[in-house]
């Protein structure tokens, strides 16, 4: 799971930044993070496809060394007398995402959140909807794109870049289950219902929605947290779509077993 | 004019030699079989001349003109084992996929565009399934998603890797006609077949293969007992079906020895 490669990964990235900035400025630290997450890909890329090693070898060989290499980095520098752990700069919990409010003069301009990751969504979702065919054609058949002449190298990094940057954006606001989860579940859901690209970009946005609005109102009334709750209930959305889906199948293609 | 050079061409996979100094020139407008047996490099030899695998020595012409100058000019139909068919894309989805272009990706397809994607989806006679998802296919139409695709891309050379396998009689028969239809119309099919007999009625020209170029020329010229024997080597089962399609066939037989037997 890339995903969740890069959420550990990226913490020499965290480091490093926090050792040039000398405190903790976010910005600063999200780019030290968003390179390391870069780097993730590049890495599991070249182990998987040059050394042939097997996809999951390359994805723990990865997260796992930079991850090792980080915690070193914390413990050689820092020697133990600064307040920088992984936890702090990484794992949100989506409960106190409000809690980072911008005021400017009085008033309130929305969380911290909202201003880092809505333009991140909004330049994510231009690219994948002008370079749309790029990142088809490349999911589908690489190779094919290269006897076009195609630089598949750039769709590839394109993709695994914003995967990291948008991985450690969310992890900072939501946390790392939501963050991971939702990489997985609502595509895996669509990708039940709908067998068409565009149609699964979109059902998988809905039932995100779907998901989170659920989630958090019955996590509401529940009184428990949200980020579990919402998983929970997307995994519950998975297997029913998932049970309705095969029922569904087998109502329209049993073979009639005839009458004696 | 050739339509596909290959000069002094050896390919390596963790140094082991999948072709080794393969050199011949190709006519063009001909269908070309490639033949030999599983693992002689076949379809490496495909991907060597689409520069999909790195090559240790040698190089390609096509028309004349290095690859990349003539990328538009070529289409490639890889072996059907590679695609994902659980993909989520149509038969018109996977066609349009012929008119992408490098440069034009941010673009939207043209009229022109989606016309030609039409007309290929027509002429492989797949316009009743254009928007059915690629895995709900049976073999030959998946088969033949893919030579509209090859269609669609307009080229003068294509490379086909196996269009045949899985095919039933009839779909065979109708992908022939339609490759003898654009060889008609002056372009060059180069496809990698088993089936020899097939070969031998329908193909103009054969590029015999294991590892090194056993021969290479008109279908007449080339099948000879003693190319087939350094073709296939020890299948000797296989090797006397051969010599029957031969005499089926009736080849002119260039072996001298062979007449006697
Ligand atoms: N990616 C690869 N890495 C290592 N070896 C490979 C690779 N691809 C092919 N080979 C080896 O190269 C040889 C030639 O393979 P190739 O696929 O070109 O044969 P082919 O003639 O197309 O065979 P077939 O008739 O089975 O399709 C085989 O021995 C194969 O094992
Ligand atoms: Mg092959």
């Amino acid at each position: 799971m890339v995903g969740d490669a890069i959420s550990h990964s990226v913490l020499p990235g965290i480091v490093i930044a926090y050792l040039v900035g000398s405190q903790t400025q976010s910005s600063l630290v999200l780019i030290g993070a968003a390179i390391f997450g870069v780097l993730t890909t590049i890495i599991i890329d070249f182990l998987y496809r040059k050394l042939k090693l097997q996809e999951d070898a390359s994805i723990g060989l990865t997260f796992t060394w930079l991850f090792a290499f980080g915690v070193l980095l914390i413990s050689f520098f820092a020697q133990g007398n600064v307040d920088l752990d992984q936890e702090c700069v990484l794992f949100g919990e989506l409960g106190l995402a409000f809690l980072d409010k911008i005021i400017i003069d009085g008033r309130l301009y929305g969380t911290k959140s909202i201003a880092t990751l809505l333009p991140a969504f909004l330049l994510v979702l231009m690219f994948v909807v002008r370079g749309f065919k790029g990142f088809q054609l490349n999911a589908f058949q690489a190779e094919f794109a290269q006897t076009k002449g195609i630089k598949t190298g750039f769709w590839h990094f394109a993709l695994m870049g914003m995967v990291s940057v948008v991985t450690v954006l969310s992890f900072e606001s939501v946390g790392a289950i939501l963050v991971v989860g939702f990489l997985v579940v609502p595509p895996a859901t669509a990708y039940l219902l709908v067998n068409d690209l565009k149609r699964l970009h979109i059902f998988s946005l809905c039932i995100a929605t779907l998901n989170i609005l659920m989630g958090y109102f019955l996590a509401l009334k529940l009184n428990v947290s949200i980020s579990p709750t919402i998983i929970t209930v997307s995994g519950v959305v998975f297997f029913l779509t998932f049970v309705f889906k095969t029922t569904k199948f087998r109502l329209f293609n049993s073979p009639r077993i005839p009458v004696k | 004019m050739n339509s596909i050079e290959v000069h002094n061409l050896t390919v390596a996979y963790q140094q082991l030699p999948v072709l080794w100094d393969v050199d011949f020139e190709l006519p063009k407008g001909q269908i070309i079989g490639i033949v030999g047996p599983n693992g002689s490099g076949k379809s490496t030899l495909l991907k060597a001349i689409m520069e999909l695998v790195p090559l240790s020595s040698g190089y390609v012409k096509i028309l004349d003109k290095s690859l990349d100058q003539m990328r538009k000019h070529v289409a490639y139909v890889p072996q059907r084992e590679t695609v994902d068919w659980n993909f989520p894309a149509s038969v018109r989805d996977v066609v349009k996929m012929g008119r992408y272009q490098p440069g034009r990706l941010f673009k939207r397809l043209t009229d022109l565009d989606n016309q030609l994607v039409d007309e290929a989806i027509e002429k492989v006679k797949l316009t009743p399934f254009a928007n059915r998802q690629i895995g709900q296919l049976s073999g030959g139409q998946q088969q033949r998603v893919f030579i509209a695709r090859a269609l669609a891309q307009g080229a003068d050379v294509y490379l086909m890797d196996e269009p045949f396998v899985g095919v039933d009689v009839a779909t065979e028969k109708a992908i022939m006609d339609l490759l003898q239809a654009m060889r008609d119309e002056g372009k060059t099919i180069v496809v990698v077949h088993h089936d020899l007999q097939a070969v031998t009625a329908n193909f103009d020209y054969l590029v015999l293969l294991n590892t090194r170029l056993i021969a290479h020329g008109a279908i007449g010229d080339v099948l000879t007992s003693e190319n087939l024997q350094a073709t296939y080597g020890g299948q000797l089962n296989l090797f006397a079906q051969l010599q029957q399609i031969i005499q089926e066939k009736d080849f002119p037989i260039r072996e001298k020895g062979f007449e006697d037997k």
